[in-house]
């Protein structure tokens, strides 16, 4: 049973996050459980996309900004436990609070419906007790006067050991200077406390901002792709159909064009119960459930879907039921296998919607029960909350209430004109006969269309005398 | 006075390497005086450079290294105020200058991220730069921002040579811990500096990327499957292919297996570098024998050799046969460590 669908690592991957924190936000991406948030999300998102180019410079600074930070939330664990940061934790700290302030003004010039980010002009103040503004970080001599004195007494000492000729006059020095070393870096490591101390109070705040950017970044790299691939603001509504209009699968369209092929876009609509996908092999009944179970995904995590319209309610879960090859590997029996997940599925649904998606359930066990099964399983979500999608070959011309879609497949199509040309590759033909499907999903209440499965066989090269035999029997 | 005129000679001929942008240190061997050299390269800069800024870091030591050069005891490196040092913050605590952090630059070592730091003091530091040679590019590129006029300084692990073709320069550290025969030190030194100052190839490299290719009028790339790359090419030495191109290492083995290669003679092999042919004297002889000559796409620049005289008890060792015979069979400068600078630090 899928919960991640298909593809999605690949959406994850076009999300361009620049930043650790912002890494680390699409990890833990959840679905949103609130409909009035998911609306606001999907709306902020598809505002912002739309506003891109006109602050794209503004964008790019942002970013930038974003790609030189650091996840400190180490740093501020070590200052809640009490201890005391080393220079190079009080530089990061400080750079932090830098890169903060650069970032205020091109961040606001985007124009964000955001949290605004806490200013750590505190922090700036502590670590930049001159206020010389440099992008660098030492125990500066101000926060002590001890420090002070001894570093020109350390400084004096090693202007000697420069001049120094003599070389036990200089391994005297160097010894004298050696103490030195030690005292000097006891007041640091004083001045090093103090100033963590004196950070604690700042944490929470310096946490909230770790916590902003990491889905600022998100979300900047979302807008983005919602710009770059034109995505439509999805309408989510408690009651209200499951649709999707002319939607793709960008993984699946990515990998066809890389072959100079094209995608047919997929128009699908469900209402609460049951739906079932009929049609042709090669139909691509598999990429149309698919392409729905990663848009409708991507709607519940806040993420724009690749289509010209979708609208939905709030899904409680997300289901996709389809060939497992790793459950296979394992040696469970596929249909064995099936059952239990169901079963499980079944055990985990609650009155809110949740999308149910199988991709030709009880394929492998006897027709007569498998059509039962099948037919059994449209039956009972008949009544129920939920979208129950599901893609056989298994008659159903008995069963009432359902929606129904056919693939166009290849009714429209002439296999014979294409047949004269003889003896080709067998890659070849199947390519072939992909050009000539109509992928399409359509309406349909009628008796079950026969013969493209014939067709196709007569088409990829059984003998005549086969197809007559088969022909027979219909 | 003849002591003196030398001096005064080497000194001159140290101070060349401040015309360098970047300069690596490599070692021969174990406790072959790098950082002495390093020491003896600081104390120069602050007499005769004192405006020149330096940038110091190393280059994947692993820690099997103890550089004992003097009385036993590991050097360490007193470096002037307004030095730049790259190193790894597991050694921050080593180095007992103040320090003013100017980035963490994502680059790590086996002791943790490198950090660049400037010495607001004169005082001892102990450095660990990047594990990788392709980081030195980067850490220098970081460097150039802070002091675009820096001289950047590498000193490098004695396993992997490699890393001097990021620098300008390269100079060669040899001594007598080498071997105890004085004319083994000779021989391996000689030889390692045929390799590493073999010339640059008179024919342009191939452009693409694979591992090997053969001259036949032009170059033809060979295609290697798997990592039996004499599976590949033996059967593309036809008696019409005058050189060879190999982009990894020219190792004895490989070489070894040319050699039973009938056809493979009277041709030029080149490699990316110097530092590529790990070949001991014995095979450049069988492969001179061959009329088989061998170039480099990048030569390497090595302006002089040094020679540490110390042995791991610190006793000094007399080297001046060693370094005329060098000098006479190199033609190149050659300098014994303790002439330079000062010592007593250690």
């Amino acid at each position: 049973m899928r919960r991640e669908p298909y593809g999605f690592p690949y959406v994850m991957e076009l999300i361009c996050t620049v930043s650790p924190m912002g890494k680390a936000y699409k990890r833990r991406l959840m679905p949103y459980q609130n409909e009035k948030a998911l609306q606001e999300e999907l709306r902020k998102t598809k505002a912002f996309s739309d506003h891109l180019r006109m602050v794209e410079k503004e964008k790019e600074e942002v970013r930038h900004l974003l790609s030189d930070m650091k996840d400190l939330q180490g740093l501020m664990q070590m200052l809640l436990r009490g201890e005391t940061l080393s220079v190079v934790d009080l530089y990061e700290v400080k750079l932090f609070a830098r890169q903060l302030r650069q970032m205020a003004k091109p961040l606001q010039q985007l124009n964000l419906e955001e949290k605004p980010l806490h200013s750590l002009e505190g922090v700036e103040l502590l670590l930049d007790p001159e206020k010389e503004d440099l992008a660098t970080f030492y125990i500066y001599e101000v926060y002590d006067d001890r420090l002070k004195n001894l570093r020109e007494e350390k400084r004096a000492l090693e202007t000697a050991i420069r001049k120094a000729v003599d070389g036990s006059k200089r391994t005297q020095l160097l010894l004298e200077r050696r103490s030195l070393v030690v005292k000097e870096e006891e007041q640091e490591e004083e001045i090093r406390e103090r100033l963590s101390k004196a950070l604690v109070p700042f944490v929470e705040k310096m946490q909230e901002n770790l916590t902003l950017l990491g889905r600022l970044d998100f979300f900047i790299g979302k807008a983005e792709v919602a710009r770059n691939y034109q995505l439509p603001l999805p309408k989510v509504s408690s009651s209200g159909p499951l649709s999707m209009v002319e939607g793709i699968h960008p993984y699946f369209e990515k990998i066809l064009a890389e072959k100079n092929q094209k995608l047919t876009p997929i128009t699908l609509s469900l209402v609460p119960g049951s739906t079932a996908i009929t049609g042709a092999n090669m139909g691509g009944k598999s990429m149309s459930l698919k392409t729905l179970f990663l848009n409708a995904t991507l709607v519940m995590k806040g993420i724009l879907p690749f289509a010209k319209e979708m609208s939905m309610p709030l899904i409680e879960h997300l289901y996709l039921l389809d060939e497992d090859q790793e459950e296979m590997k394992k040696g469970l029996s596929s249909f064995g296998g099936e059952v239990l997940k169901i079963q499980e599925m079944l055990g985990s649904l609650t009155l809110k919607p949740s999308l149910i998606i199988m991709d030709e359930p009880a394929r492998g066990t006897n027709p007569l029960e498998g059509s039962a099964i099948v037919g059994g399983l449209l039956n009972y979500f008949k009544g129920r909350p939920h979208f129950f999608l599901v893609a056989t070959h298994y008659d159903l011309k008995n069963m009432s209430g359902i929606s129904r879609y056919q693939v166009r497949g290849l009714q429209d199509a002439s296999l014979e004109d294409m047949k004269g040309h003889g003896e080709k590759e067998k890659m070849e033909r199947v390519k072939e006969l992909q050009s000539l499907m109509d992928y399409r999903l359509e309406k349909w209440d009628g008796e079950p269309i026969l013969g493209d499965a014939i067709r196709i066989s007569e088409f990829l090269g059984f003998s005549g005398d086969l197809i007559k035999e088969i022909r027979n029997l219909l | 006075m003849a002591i003196l005129k030398n001096f005064i000679w080497q000194e001159t001929k140290v101070k060349d390497l401040f015309n360098y942008a970047s300069l690596s240190i490599m070692g021969l061997g174990k406790n072959t005086g790098k950082t002495m050299f390093l020491n003896a390269l600081v104390d120069l800069k602050e007499t005769s450079f004192p405006e020149r800024i330096l940038a110091i870091t190393s280059i994947g030591r692993d820690g099997e290294e103890k550089d004992v050069v003097t009385k036993g005891k590991k050097p360490r490196i007193y470096i002037p105020e307004g030095t730049l040092v790259a190193t790894s913050k597991g050694l921050l605590s080593r180095c007992d200058v103040t320090k003013e952090i100017l980035k963490t630059t994502g680059i790590y070592s086996a002791m943790g991220e490198v950090v660049l730091f400037r010495s607001l003091s004169d005082g001892y530091v102990e450095i660990a730069g990047p594990s990788r040679s392709g980081d030195l590019k980067t850490l220098e590129q970081m460097i150039r921002q802070v002091s675009p006029e820096a001289l950047f300084l590498v000193d490098g692990a004695l396993s992997r040579m490699s890393f001097s073709t990021e620098t300008e320069a390269s100079v060669l550290c040899t001594g007598v811990n080498l071997h105890k025969d004085l004319v083994k030190v000779q021989e391996k030194t000689l030889h390692a500096l045929y390799c590493l100052k073999l010339p640059k190839s008179p024919v342009d490299s191939p452009k693409g990327n694979h591992r090997v290719y053969v001259h036949q009028g032009h170059w033809k790339e060979v295609e290697v499957k798997e990592a039996h790359l004499m599976d590949a090419l033996g059967p593309m030495l036809e008696d019409s292919v005058e050189g060879i191109y190999i982009r990894g290492a020219v190792t004895e083995s490989l070489v070894d297996k040319l050699l039973t290669k009938k056809n493979f003679r009277d041709l030029f092999l080149v490699g990316k570098d110097g530092t590529k042919f790990l070949l001991g004297e014995e095979m450049t002889l069988r492969l001179k024998r061959r009329n088989i000559t061998l170039f480099v796409e990048n030569p390497l620049y090595v302006p002089m050799i040094l020679v540490n005289p110390y042995d791991l008890q610190g006793l000094k060792v007399p080297v001046d046969t060693l370094t005329k015979r060098l000098e006479e069979e190199t033609k190149m400068p050659v300098f014994v460590l303790d002439d330079l600078g000062r010592s007593g630090d250690y």
